[in-house]
């Protein structure tokens, strides 16, 4: 380090506000140190990695910078897809099958897609999971856990609206069959109603291209958003329960350290798409036919428990009492901080426990139910 | 993308380290250049001239096309027979026969598409004409346009 | 049909009824105001021809003795319909404007049923019959019983009536047969150039073919079957042992397409179990049966590779061509020689298999798996670096 010789980062930062850029990438979970703006930048970034910081690289702790990393190869890989794909009902299958068969590595870069969004799904569940069972949402971490559960909700979103996309026959049925379900919640369904142009459950032209606005622009906007105010409270209150503050000091990894561990973390989660989507690719079936009922077609599996649990209850519940249900339990679990402590100091951690262990077991039951009716 | 820039060389065998540093750089930068590979090949339109949604089809120049001469174009499933009729017509009939799904065969003495398989006949507006065949032949519109042909599906 | 005066109230509604009605028959409706409804329907009534034109009489008069009078002919006597059609019918000069053609009394004259008539036989069919008797339409309205497509059920009326066909020593099944075979179906599921009844035996002159005339008959249709039928042993065998050609394999009026597994079995039905006959059969069997697997075979891949999804479209379509070459066997058969068959089942095969070599290729994944054995290699080595600088970094900063 040559304080005298002005290199390219001293002839940009001249021009640039290169701190702010910076912040930027630490929004997002890839650095977690602040620049020293008052230094010139060589130095300030020199200062910035040796100074030693939690890290955000080991187990589980990994789990979020993956989710970012996940974030990122979908972005990417379905900026490439959109390269090639159109949303009309006569374009959308031929031109997944375009990207499929002709478009060189478009195969490729559909699986990675794919088994991203697969692999993003598990771990964003996981993290909650992790969060729920480490109490990761006790005071003063409720947002933590408020914007981590969104996050896992948009993500669905995202998943359902992009599994539409390729227009076959399976998708566009499956597609429906979560429709009927989403649509069945009060307010929630007619607002995805009104949102997708869609009545009933018919999904037509326009709702096609909404889901793919939904997709490619509105859904990313909100998870990165999401992930902003989501990192963002974790910078200030930390992950570890035993604080109150986040503490930059103890785990005695260094910046540098830490962005070798992003670059190991990045190549195995690549080779780990690369290697699934090799592995198992997914196929593109036959292509939609709106009038002809594909039979033996399963809503999503995220949806599937909603789904047994409608077809449960469909003798004896009104259908809109039951999307009312859905709704409670969907909010409750959003709302897990600002119930489970009270629920925690009257009943105990075991109480709580056992009704988290239920509430897992009904949505497994629910969920092999609903594959069985589907 | 992040590069050992700052690894500083043992004492001990400055040389081999400084060269073992330089591979890793080599090695690693080749996930640069395979990346950018993977992007530009998959940017990079293909050629195929089928794409399952093209509805118009280049048949090549008109002089290509004697007239009283028929032409099976082989597009997705089912062949069309492109006809050309006289100096500025041109007929596109479907090439598979509407009895049992038997591809025709163009008989030029008598400008008329045949069947081989059961004898149906099929004349150029793709009427039957003879032989079991309940439909006549769809018919696709041809055109032509700064002296090529194209076939619309 | 009694004597009756109409009362005033029921003539207005009967002009009301009718408007239509040709003036010239106004009287005829007061009395027969059925009759006048249904053939106000018929083609007669838009050309003109009203109740005289085949009743006589004089529509003028109210009174109905003297309306009766003047060539009037009730026709209640079937024998004698066929000579008042053919009045105007076979009349060149009156049938010339519609292009009808006048020789179908004459034909008529030579059919059975014209026989039979002339003979004194009430009960045989006349014009009315298949022409229906005061709405007559058109052949081509598809409420004539002409059409083709109610042909099967107007000849049935007398040909499937048990009780009337045993008097004349008929089978009283055929009809019933012809509607479960291939071309009665067909006609069923409105295929217009499929045959009805008339096409093998005559429109007016219908008489049954006779017994070597059938491969003829049939032959109209099925020319490809018949000429390699006859270029066969069968068509010079068959014709010396005077038996029917298609009708021995065929059978006729239940006519079902023979399936490719029927023919070794067929074959044993004339021939000695083990004559050279059989085997000819069997061998057919085997090249026709072998094709159609290996094309099966080809189709499945390809439905496969579709999925993957791969560019099928011109396995597809070399698929059509090669199931082309496999119906063309089916006519082939017909002449009973292994080597026509085996050329053109050849041809089905060797594209069956091209298909599905290429398809097996582009399937194959050993490429993929070698890319990715690579991959991995490079994933492995850039883990080994960048962990070995990790370490390096650890050891620097003073821990662990
Ligand atoms: S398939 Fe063409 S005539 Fe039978």
């Amino acid at each position: 380090m040559n304080p005298q010789r002005k290199g390219w980062l001293d002839w940009l930062s001249e021009r640039l506000v290169l701190t702010e850029i910076f912040s930027l990438l630490v929004s997002y979970g890839f650095f977690h140190a602040e620049l020293d703006s008052s230094k010139p930048p060589r130095e300030a970034l020199a200062e910035a990695m040796a100074r030693p910081m939690p890290s955000y690289s080991a187990w589980p702790r990994v789990l979020g910078l993956a989710a970012v990393v996940l974030i990122g190869v979908e972005i990417f890989t379905g900026g490439l897809l959109t390269f090639y794909y159109s949303p009309t009902p006569e374009g959308a299958h031929a031109s997944a099958a375009t990207i499929l068969s002709e478009v060189h590595f478009g195969g490729f870069v559909h699986q990675v897609h794919y088994w991203g969004a697969q692999l993003l799904l598990a771990i964003l569940a996981l993290r909650v999971l992790r969060f729920f069972l480490q109490r990761v949402y006790r005071a003063p971490r409720e947002l933590v856990w408020v914007f981590a559960s969104l996050l896992l909700l948009v993500a669905f979103h995202a998943e359902l609206t992009g599994r539409i996309l390729p227009w076959t026959g399976t998708a566009y049925w499956s597609g429906v069959r979560a429709l009927e379900v989403v649509q069945t919640i009060p307010l929630y369904g007619g607002l995805v109603s009104f949102l997708s142009g869609t009545e009933g459950a018919v999904i037509s032209e326009l709702t096609l291209l909404r889901f793919y606005i939904f997709h490619v622009v509105l859904l990313p906007i909100a998870m990165l958003t999401l992930i902003y105010l989501h990192f963002s409270s974790i910078r200030r209150v930390g992950l570890d329960p035993s604080k109150v503050r986040a503490s930059a000091s103890d785990d005695g990894v260094t910046f540098r350290q830490h962005v070798v561990n992003l670059a190991i973390l990045l190549t195995v989660l690549v080779a780990a798409l690369v290697t699934l989507g090799v592995l198992a690719p997914r196929g593109l079936p036959a292509g939609a036919e709106p009038y002809a009922t594909l039979p033996g077609v399963h809503p999503p599996w995220y949806l599937l428990a909603p789904f047994g649990f409608f077809e449960i209850t469909a003798s004896w519940l009104p259908r809109w009492l039951a999307g009312l249900v859905l709704l409670a339990a969907t909010t409750a679990f959003v709302l897990v901080p600002f119930w489970a402590r009270s629920l925690e100091r009257r009943g105990g951690r075991l109480l709580l426990m056992v009704l988290a262990g239920v509430a897992v077991a009904v949505w497994l039951a629910l969920t092999l139910y609903g594959t069985k009716v589907a | 993308m992040n590069e050992p820039s700052t690894i500083d060389p043992p004492e001990s065998a400055p040389d081999r380290r400084r060269l073992l540093t330089w591979l890793a750089r080599g090695f690693l930068s080749l996930w640069g250049l395979g990346f950018a590979w993977l992007v530009t090949s998959f940017l990079k339109p293909p050629r195929s001239q089928r794409s399952l949604t093209q509805r118009v089809i280049e048949l090549g120049p008109l002089e290509s096309m004697p007239v009283g001469r028929a032409r099976m174009v082989r597009h997705g499933r089912d062949p069309v027979f492109v006809v050309r009729t006289d100096e500025s017509t041109f007929v596109g009939l479907s090439g598979v026969c509407t009895h049992l799904r038997c591809v025709l065969t163009w008989d030029e003495d008598v400008s008329a598409l045949a069947c081989p398989c059961h004898n149906g006949a099929f004349d150029l507006s793709g009427n039957v004409t003879k032989g079991p065949p309940p439909r006549p032949l769809t018919r696709y519109r041809v055109e032509t346009s700064l002296g090529k042909v194209y076939l619309h599906l | 049909m009694g004597v009756r005066s109409p009362s005033p109230g029921r003539l207005v509604w009967l002009l009301l009824l009718a408007p239509g009605a040709a003036a010239a028959d106004e009287a005829c409706v007061l009395c027969h105001p059925a009759e006048r409804v249904l053939a106000a329907e018929s083609i007669h009534a838009s050309e003109g021809v009203g109740c005289t034109g085949c009743h006589g009489g004089d529509p003028a008069s109210r009174d109905v003795a003297a309306a009766h009078r003047g060539g009037f002919q009730s026709l209640a006597d079937r024998t004698g319909v066929p000579k008042s059609c053919a009045a105007c019918h076979a009349d060149l000069e009156q049938m010339r404007p519609y292009n009808l053609p006048v020789d179908q009394y004459a034909m008529y004259q030579t059919s059975q049923h014209g026989l039979s008539v002339a003979g004194g036989d009430e009960r045989a069919a006349v014009c009315t019959d298949c022409h229906g008797v005061h709405d007559i339409r058109a052949p081509d309205h598809p409420r004539s019983p002409a059409n083709p497509a109610n042909l099967g059920a107007t000849c049935g009326r007398c040909h499937g009536d048990r009780s009337l066909m045993e008097r004349y020593g008929h089978d009283h099944e055929l009809v019933e047969r012809y509607e479960s075979s291939v071309h009665g179906r067909a006609v069923a599921a409105g295929n217009v150039a499929a045959p009805t009844c008339v096409n093998c035996h005559g429109v007016h002159g219908a008489t049954p073919p006779g017994v070597g005339d059938v491969g003829k008959v049939c032959g109209t249709c099925h020319v490809q079957a018949r000429v390699a039928f006859l270029a066969g042993p069968h068509g010079t065998g068959l014709a010396a042992a005077n038996l029917p050609e298609c009708e021995s394999c065929h059978s006729n009026h239940a006519i079902h397409p023979l399936d490719d597994a029927d023919l070794g079995s067929l074959c044993a039905e004339c021939h000695e179990g083990d004559s050279e006959a059989v085997q000819v059969g069997l061998k057919v069997r085997a090249l026709i049966g072998a094709a159609s697997e290996e094309l099966d075979r080809a189709e499945l891949l390809t439905l496969e590779a579709e999925k993957v999804p791969l560019d099928v479209e011109d396995h597809l379509a070399r698929l059509g061509e090669a199931r082309t070459y496999v119906t063309e066997a089916q006519t082939i058969v017909h002449a009973v020689s292994v080597e026509p068959v085996e050329e053109v089942t050849r041809r089905a095969r060797s594209i069956g298999q091209e298909i599905q070599h290429e398809l097996y290729s582009e399937l194959d994944r050993t490429n993929a798996h070698i890319g990715l054995a690579i991959f991995w290699f490079y994933v492995l080595m850039t883990l080994v670096i960048l962990f070995g600088y990790r370490r390096r970094l650890g050891r620097a900063s003073g821990r662990r």
